[in-house]
This record gives C-alpha cells, sequence and structure tokens, in this order.
C-alpha cells in the first residue's frame, strides 16, 4: 500500500505543496520555532485565514520529518527546554525555493495572461 | 473563588483529556510528537483562557475535534508522503465504509438490548445532569452580561463595618455628594425596586418594577428595542408619566405590536404613556422586572429620608483598586460635610453588576462539581461494563484477526460503537436535560435564580456541550476495550479455554481501580449529602418563635392612589377580615404589615429608656403594626405584660424579650424610644423572640409591635423603605386546610374590592419553608447525585464480583470438592468486594475531607469535617458493599463441584 517517498535532497519534491504545508515551511523559514509558535505566526501572517490546530501541525510536522525536510533543534539560549524547536533542513530549504519558484512562474503566467489586469504595470510607473 | 484551582485546574483538566485523546495516535507518532503537542495544547487553552471561559472552551473543542481527526488519518488515512495532493475520490470510499461500520455496529449493539439500555440510560441521566447544571453554570458564571463594559459598572453600598450589615442603598444627599466626584466616576445613577399594579388587561396585576434614574439605561449601555429610553425631563415633576416596559411583557401582553410605543397603560391607577419597549436580554435589576418608571433620585422624597440603589460606571483609565483608593480619600473629605453614622462607610462593591454573590457562586461550584463526579461515576461503570463484554468478546475479535480483519478497522469498529453509545445516550439525556433544567431552575433559590440576568435556557451551545461530552464519553468507554481485546493472545482465546483462563492481572487490576474509583467518588458525594442533611436537620430544629402550622397568610398590596391614608386601608382591612372570619373553618383572623419571613419595617434603632440609653448603637430593628388577635393566632408567647389590644392607643408597643434584656429587664409599664427624635412609646408586654426574617437569621432579633393605628412617625428614623405606591398588609388567617382556604378568601376580598390584586397567599409553613430554599435545593440535589453515585458503585462491585465468580467457577467448584466450607467460600468472595470497598472508601474519605471546606459556607452550625458524618458515611458505604457482594456468593455457594469440574 506504501508509496515510496518522493522527496528527493535536491529539493525535487514532486507536485506542488498543500497550503499548510506551505506555511509551515514559510513559518520556518526565517528562523526556528516550536509549535506553539509556529500556530502563531501563521494566524499572525494569514490574519487567521488559516488556524492551524495543535492535531493538524503535528500530523504535517511528523510527516515533514519523516521526508527530511525538518529536524528537531535546540532552541535558543533562554528556551524552555520542555519545548522542542523545529528547524529546516537543506532538503527543506530546497523544497521550499522549489515550491515559491513554481509559484513565482504561475505568478508571471498570471500576469502574461492579464489575469491580475494592469496592475503590475501602473505600479511600475512613476509619479508624475 | 478565584482562587489556583480556579485557574489552573481548567488548563490541567484539558490536557489531561488531549493526552487521553493523543492515546488513539500510532506509537511511532506518540514517541515523536507527544510531549511538543501536549506542551502547545497547553500554551493554546492558557491563551483561551486569558481571553475568557468561553473562549477557552471552543478552543479546546477544536483542538479535540482536531486532534481526533488527525488520530484518524495518521492511523487510517492512506499513508501520504509530504508534498503529494491527497487521493482523489478516496473520500467517498471512507464514506461508504463508515456507512457500513455503522450499520454493523448498530445491528451489534441491537444484539444486546440490555447493555444498550443500562449505558444509554447510565450515562444519560449523568448527562442530562451534567447539562442541565452548566446551563446554569453558563447562564450564571459564565456568560457575558449584555451591559456594556459590564467589569466597569459596579455599586456604592453602605456597610457596617463591626456587625457586617450591608445596606445596598445611598441617601439622596451622599448620591449628589458622589455624583460630583467626576474623577472617579463616569456616571452615578440609581434606582429603586418596586412593585406597581397595572389595570386595564385582562385583571388587575402587580408587577414587579423599578424606578430607574433617567441617565442609568444609558450608562448600562443597552438601546431599547423600539422607542426611547428616558430623558431627564421624563423625571421633571409635572411631566407626562411614561413607562418603558420589558420585552416580554410588550409580547405576552401587548401582542408584540410595534405601534405599541405611544399607547397608554394604566399604572398604580395612572395613565402612562409607553415611550419604549426594552430588548430581550435586558433584565434589571433582576429578571423579574417587566416595567420601568423615570425617577429623580435628588428630588425630595414625601417622607422622611429616601434610599436608592447605586450604580456607578468607573471614570476611564481607572481600575476597582484605584477607585477605592479614591473612594476612601473623597470619603474623608465628605464625611466632614455630612458625616454617615458612627462604624459605616462607602463600599465599591465589584464584580457584575448584579452578579452571584459569593454563596450563590460556591452553591453553583459546588453542583457542577458535584455533577461531574456524577458523569465520572456513570463513566466508570460504562467503561467496566464494556471491559468485561470486551473479554467476553476476546474469542470474536481473535476469530476475526485470524481470518483476514485488520486491527484497524476492528478498532475503526470499536470507535464508531462507542460514539453510537454516546449519541444515543446524548439524545436520551438532551430530552431529560429539558426536563432536568426546568425542575432544577424551579427548585432553584431566588438568589440563585434571579443571580443572573441572562436567561437560564438549554441553548444551541449548551446543547453541543452536552452532545460533545455524550459521544466523547461513549467513545472513551468504548476504547480501553479496543486495546485490551486486541492484545489478547489469539491462541489462547481460540483454544476455547474461555472458562479457566481468567482474564489477566492487569485487566483484573484495572476494573479492580474503577470499581475503587467509583466508591471513592460515591463516598465524597455522601460525605456532601450527609452534611446536608445535618444542616438541614439543624435549621428545622430552630426555634422560631411561632407556630406557623394550619396558618395562611395572605399579602395584599394596597394601592395609595386608592387607599390613600393609613384610615382607609385599615377600614378595608377590617371588613374584609370580619368577612373572612365567617368563612366555614376560619377559626381566627389578624392583620399584619408584616409576617415572617418578610419583617414589616427594618431600620436602624439607637434605642433609650427613661433612666437613658440603653447603649445599643445603631442596630437593625424590625417594626410590626399587628391587630388584636396576632400573638394568639401566632403562638407567640408572652414573657411579660399583656398581648396588644384594639383599644390600645397609638403610642402601645411590645417588645422583643432581646430589647427588653438589652434595656435592663422588666420594661412593661416604661416607656421607650426607637430613637432619639421619635416619640416615646409605652411598654405593654414583652414576647419571646421570633426569627423575623426566615430561619437563618441570626438569633436575639430587635422587635417591636405596635397596633395597627400607630403612626408611623414613631418608626426609626433611616428606614430603608421609600415612599412607596403600593403598601403591603398581611391578613393572617387560622384554619385547617390553609392551602384550600386560598380561593374562598379571595372571593371575599375581591366581592370588597374587584381591582385589588393578591400579592401572595400560601400557608404560613411554607413560607418560612422558603426562607431556606437554598439549603433545601442542595440537600435535594446531593442527595439526588449522591443516591445515583452509591447506586452506580454498588452496580459496579456486583459487576466485578459477578464476572469474578463467574470465572473462577471452576476454581470454586475444585475447592467444594476438596472439602471447603461454605464460610470459606463465603469469605472469598465478599472479602473480594469488601477489600474493594475498604480501598475504595479510604480513598474516598480522604479526598471528603480534604474537599469538605468548600461547603463551610453553606451549612448551618455543622462543622464540615464533622465526625459522625466522617464515620458513619464510610459505614453505610461498607454495608451497601456487602449488600451488593450477596448475589454473586449466593451464586458461588451454589456452584456443583462434579459439573463445574466435568465441563473440560
Amino acid at each position: 500500500m506504501r508509496r515510496p517517498r518522493l522527496a528527493r535532497d535536491d529539493g525535487q519534491a514532486a507536485g506542488p505543496l498543500t497550503p499548510v504545508e506551505l506555511h509551515i515551511l514559510l513559518s520556518l523559514a526565517d528562523e526556528d520555532r516550536h509549535g506553539y509558535a509556529i500556530l502563531q505566526d501563521v494566524s499572525e501572517r494569514t490574519g487567521d485565514a488559516l488556524r492551524l490546530r495543535t492535531g493538524t501541525l503535528y500530523t504535517v510536522i511528523k510527516r515533514m520529518l519523516d521526508s527530511g525536510w525538518l529536524a528537531e533543534v535546540d532552541g535558543p539560549g533562554d528556551a524552555d527546554e520542555r519545548r522542542r524547536y523545529y528547524g529546516l533542513t537543506p532538503a527543506g530549504s530546497g523544497v521550499l525555493r522549489a515550491e515559491a519558484r513554481r509559484l513565482e512562474a504561475l505568478v508571471a503566467l498570471a500576469h502574461e495572461k492579464r489575469v491580475l489586469g494592469r496592475a503590475r504595470k501602473l505600479a511600475g510607473e512613476r509619479p508624475r | 473563588m478565584s482562587g489556583p484551582w480556579f485557574q489552573a485546574l481548567p488548563v490541567r483538566a484539558a490536557v489531561a483529556l488531549y493526552r487521553a485523546i493523543l492515546i488513539l495516535y500510532p506509537a511511532s507518532f506518540r514517541a515523536r510528537c507527544a510531549a511538543p503537542m501536549l506542551e502547545t495544547f497547553a500554551e493554546v487553552c492558557r491563551r483561551g483562557l486569558a481571553l475568557g471561559w468561553w473562549r477557552f472552551l471552543r478552543e479546546c473543542g477544536a483542538e479535540y475535534l482536531n486532534a481526533l481527526g488527525g488520530a484518524w488519518r495518521s492511523r487510517f488515512a492512506r499513508e501520504r508522503p509530504a508534498g503529494r495532493l491527497a487521493a482523489p475520490a478516496s473520500g467517498d470510499g471512507l464514506a461508504r465504509v463508515l456507512w457500513l461500520d455503522v450499520r454493523y455496529a448498530v445491528r451489534r449493539l441491537l444484539a444486546a438490548p440490555g447493555l444498550l439500555l443500562f449505558t444509554t440510560l447510565t450515562l444519560g441521566f449523568a448527562i442530562a445532569a451534567g447539562t442541565a447544571v452548566f446551563s446554569v453554570v453558563d447562564a450564571v458564571l459564565l456568560r457575558p452580561s449584555p451591559f456594556v463594559e459590564a467589569d466597569r459598572l459596579m455599586r456604592l453600598m453602605s456597610v457596617s463595618a463591626e456587625r457586617g450589615h450591608t445596606y445596598p442603598g445611598l441617601s439622596r444627599e451622599k448620591l449628589r455628594q458622589w455624583r460630583r466626584e467626576a474623577d472617579i466616576f463616569a456616571a452615578v445613577e440609581a434606582y429603586r425596586p418596586t412593585t406597581v399594579v397595572v389595570t386595564g388587561g385582562v385583571e388587575p396585576e402587580e408587577l414587579a418594577a423599578a424606578h430607574v434614574s433617567p441617565g442609568l439605561l444609558a450608562t448600562l449601555g443597552v438601546p431599547p428595542r423600539h422607542g426611547r429610553t428616558f430623558t431627564a425631563a421624563d423625571a421633571q415633576p409635572g411631566a407626562v408619566a411614561v413607562v418603558l416596559v420589558s420585552e416580554q411583557y410588550w409580547r405576552t401582553r401587548l401582542g408584540a405590536d410595534p405601534a405599541a410605543v405611544g399607547r397608554t397603560l394604566h399604572v398604580n391607577g395612572r395613565p402612562h404613556s409607553i415611550e419604549g419597549v426594552m430588548p430581550e436580554r435586558f433584565h434589571f435589576p433582576s429578571v423579574r422586572e417587566s416595567v420601568w418608571l423615570p425617577f429623580d433620585p435628588e428630588a425630595r422624597a414625601q417622607a422622611g429620608e429616601a434610599v436608592s440603589q447605586i450604580i456607578v460606571r468607573l471614570a476611564a483609565g481607572l481600575d476597582a483598586g484605584q477607585a477605592r483608593l479614591r473612594i476612601a480619600a473623597a470619603a474623608e473629605r465628605l464625611e466632614q460635610e455630612r458625616p454617615l453614622p458612627t462604624g459605616w462607610r462607602i463600599a465599591l462593591v465589584p464584580g457584575t453588576l448584579f452578579g452571584p454573590d459569593d454563596r450563590t457562586r460556591r452553591t453553583v461550584w459546588i453542583i457542577f462539581g458535584a455533577v461531574g463526579l456524577v458523569l465520572l461515576t456513570a463513566c466508570a461503570n460504562v467503561a467496566n461494563l464494556l471491559l468485561s463484554r470486551a473479554v467476553e468478546r476476546r474469542r470474536e475479535f481473535a476469530i476475526r484477526l485470524v481470518l483476514g480483519a485488520t486491527r484497524s478497522r476492528l478498532i475503526r469498529e470499536l470507535v464508531v460503537e462507542g460514539a453510537l453509545i454516546g449519541a444515543a445516550a446524548g439524545a436520551v439525556g438532551l430530552l431529560a436535560a429539558r426536563w432536568a433544567l426546568g425542575t432544577l431552575v424551579s427548585l432553584a433559590p431566588d438568589a440563585l435564580a434571579h443571580a443572573t440576568t441572562n436567561s437560564i435556557a438549554i441553548d444551541a451551545r449548551v446543547f453541543t456541550f452536552g452532545l460533545a461530552l455524550a459521544i466523547a464519553t461513549g467513545v472513551l468507554c468504548n476504547l480501553p476495550p479496543a486495546f485490551k481485546g486486541m492484545r489478547s493472545e489469539s491462541h489462547d482465546a481460540l483454544s476455547g479455554r474461555n472458562r479457566t483462563a481468567t482474564a489477566t492481572p492487569v485487566q483484573r487490576r484495572f476494573r479492580a481501580a474503577l470499581v475503587t474509583g467509583e466508591i471513592a467518588l460515591a463516598v465524597v458525594l455522601l460525605v456532601g449529602a450527609a452534611l446536608m442533611v445535618r444542616s438541614f436537620i439543624r435549621l428545622n430544629a430552630i426555634d422560631i418563635g411561632f407556630d406557623p402550622d394550619r396558618l395562611l397568610a395572605v399579602t395584599i398590596g394596597l394601592d395609595s392612589a386608592r387607599y390613600g391614608d393609613e384610615r382607609a386601608r385599615i377600614g378595608f382591612l377590617r371588613s374584609v377580615a370580619a368577612d373572612v372570619a365567617q368563612l366555614p373553618g376560619v377559626t381566627g383572623v389578624a392583620a399584619a404589615s408584616g409576617l415572617p419571613p418578610t419583617p414589616g419595617t427594618s431600620g436602624l434603632a439607637v434605642l433609650s429608656t427613661d433612666a437613658g440609653p440603653c447603649g445599643v448603637e445603631r442596630t437593625p430593628i424590625v417594626s410590626n403594626f399587628v391587630s388584636a388577635g396576632y400573638f394568639g393566632l401566632m403562638h407567640i408567647t408572652l414573657a411579660a405584660g399583656r398581648p396588644l389590644r384594639d383599644d390600645d392607643p397609638p403610642d402601645a408597643v411590645v417588645i422583643s424579650a432581646t430589647i427588653d434584656r438589652l434595656c435592663g429587664g422588666s420594661l412593661v409599664g416604661r416607656r421607650l424610644r426607637l430613637d432619639d427624635t421619635a416619640p416615646p412609646l409605652q411598654v405593654v408586654g414583652v414576647a419571646a423572640d421570633v426569627k423575623t426574617r426566615g430561619l437563618t437569621a441570626p438569633d436575639g432579633e430587635l422587635a417591636v409591635y405596635m397596633p395597627f393605628e400607630a403612626d408611623p412617625a414613631a418608626l426609626p428614623m433611616v428606614a430603608t423603605q421609600h415612599e412607596r405606591q403600593v403598601v403591603p398588609r398581611r391578613l393572617l388567617i387560622r384554619t385547617d386546610a390553609p392551602a384550600a382556604a386560598v380561593a374562598s378568601v379571595k372571593r371575599v376580598l375581591w366581592a370588597h374590592d374587584p381591582d385589588q390584586p393578591v400579592l401572595q397567599a400560601a400557608p404560613l409553613a411554607d413560607l418560612m419553608a422558603d426562607s431556606i430554599r437554598r439549603e433545601r435545593f442542595m440537600l435535594t440535589l446531593m442527595t439526588l447525585f449522591s443516591a445515583v453515585s452509591l447506586a452506580l458503585a454498588s452496580a459496579g462491585i456486583f459487576g466485578v464480583l459477578a464476572y469474578t465468580v463467574a470465572q473462577r467457577t471452576n476454581e470454586i467448584g475444585i475447592r467444594l470438592a476438596l472439602g471447603a466450607s461454605a464460610n470459606a467460600i463465603v469469605r472469598l468472595v465478599v472479602g473480594h468486594g469488601l477489600a474493594l470497598a475498604v480501598l475504595g472508601v479510604a480513598a474516598g474519605v480522604a479526598g471528603a475531607y480534604a474537599v469538605a471546606s468548600v461547603l463551610a459556607g453553606l451549612l448551618y452550625e455543622v462543622n464540615p469535617r464533622d465526625p459522625a458524618v466522617f464515620i458513619v458515611t464510610p459505614l453505610l458505604v461498607l454495608a451497601v458493599a456487602v449488600l451488593a457482594s450477596w448475589v454473586p456468593t449466593s451464586r458461588a455457594l451454589r456452584v456443583d463441584p462434579a459439573s463445574a469440574l466435568r465441563v473440560d
């Protein structure tokens, strides 16, 4: 029944990430965080549009730990030692980068197709 | 009651439940993530709790559901590496499988109807009680007040430092002083609860109402549903009489007609224009009021010194502590302007406006705690039952495993089964809860029912809570068997050695622990109930100083618009009393201004005789105008002198024994002043002390009885009563069947005046009993809860023993064959039951001893650690344990050695 895990060290994870995965990776992109900090960061960044719950968070964290995208790391010096901190592995950074590129390409495509109107061009014009 | 348990316990309890849910995750998952998950969850809880109770419960609920979903996915969802979209159309398949599971579980449950019935009723009862009580907790303690920034609304009161008396009011001079303190209060508003007679409808009605200062409603911040609220002009003398009505009154009496605003309502005989309808959730000052009238608290009242109750809104940026400091400073300054009587001070009473007092708060929490214990007991019992069923089902599980069923599938089935049991119990529970809540509220003491301005009802949120509780209980109770049944070695089970092989030691110990726990919980509840019983017996043994039997008390509110002076009121009452006395079965009638447990007029007395002051500083005193027959009908004994006569001069007075004692004794024939400014009264008799304020009133009340025609000016000066629109007067009627006489007395009254409403007509004994309604309420609930939990615990003992006997039939047979006596067998079985009971009782007594102090404020002259209770209760539980062992024992004695040995 089990499929082979497809994530590879080169970050060429096949296929798009789910929103939850993407946001967790983004949360860890700039610093290592513990679980509650991830919850808070995601909910702040998305203006509560994405309300992660503990169960969902750790189901995904577990999967990403197993896939080698995340690793448990030491917290900052003053950290509460009951808390476990998570950080991106090189593989995780690769996946995030690849996903960001994919999205960038998608957005570029959308602009090309004028999906977003002329907003970009106007923004580029200088004020007179 | 905001001790540490209040803060930390909810989070700890929530985390414990979360930990239980984590058991559902695969072991590999738990090993890696359980600890950080608990830590994260605790953080979520703490933040939720910081934002309020409701937020906390909502967060926890969402987290639990999410965790259950996560457990399901991590166990059963197809393994999916990160970065892959979910397999399409799997939901469809899952739904179908689930449907099959449900059908199978239903069939299996219906195959054991006894089990289904027992679990459903047990859990259903516990959930009904839990939901009903939670509805009260929610309304009284959790739900926010409808008033804007209710935490900044407080009351100003006068408190006597030494005696602890609280008068919830201030004089108009004090009100005016405090209104000038703009740096402490954003608003100082006043109100006076009252009753009004509304006529012109189907029948004359007596309604609870409140006079409110014009700015009060704006200060509370609740806009009207229709029309407007009061303006300052409404309270001016000569203004058009206006009135606001409650949503409920508008709906039931005015046909919910939006055009009702502007219509006329006859209040106390005068036409008033309805200017507005308040919204449904607006209740002020309690849930009873349906009419509000404007008044100017600073205007001079007609007679005496009127007192209003005060609501303040703290000035912006001030908290209660700072406000209190400033009040103390200001009070000192104001004291020089117009001093309060010595020993009295102004107090800022915090918390919600009409929030529950401490005793009520405590009552509600204790009931909630008790109901929680019952729920736990019920869960333990159901778990026990399901566990024993699991051992029986080992064979079935083993066969299905061997035939290729996956473990996950079996677990899923058990979860579905548990959820179904829970849902069934929830349905039963919620139906019963509707009924239970009605009973609860009707039994509840006024202090509780009116402790909240929210209406108490099972709403959608409480319904959700009940259902979630039911399903969680069902699933959690059914899960231990899921793991037990699985772990058994299949070959063992398949080999058919079921009768010889007893449950594993772990299983036995677990079940024993459950039963022990049940007994412990039952003991805690029983101790609580026993303490209540003792307290109640004490209350009933109090000497109230009179005999309320065979007396009917009829209270009528005489409208001052129609019975303007005392002469008219007396004339009316005389003629009614004369006709009532002619009724068959009536052997005596008397009139009074007050009857226990409602005192006539209360005030503060500074007693003095001709020999000088009695040295009594401003003590609460009750004055009662009574007609000649009063002492005889009430069976109040006179220690000296004579009772009042109808031809007594207005200054004759009968005093209570305590006054006689305080003023040096043998006052009969001498003169007594109640206050420096009051005219002297001639003492004609000394009556025994009476509990004029109900059973729980302190001993040694000061009371004076004056002839019905007495001059109210003789009353002590600081009267709490204000000018009244409706003057209550009581008729006391002696008859063999007080309750049955109500209708004929009313007929007589209405023959004299068809527009005269009756405020209350009830046997005096019932009224006295009502004064200990809170105690009776607690007693009833605690007795019910403890009886249920004792029944459950004894069912638990019975179950464990019966099961053990069935399992050990072989062993018992062998013992009997080898010559064991019947005594030895009895010792074996009963000893087992007693061992469980003793353990449980010990734990229960320790637990009860630890928590008994929470009952302290609610018991009357009973030590919460009363030794008798702590000795008798455990003995009772042990006796019940022995009884519960009886059937299994006799079954063991009937074992036939020959057949027991033959089976294998």
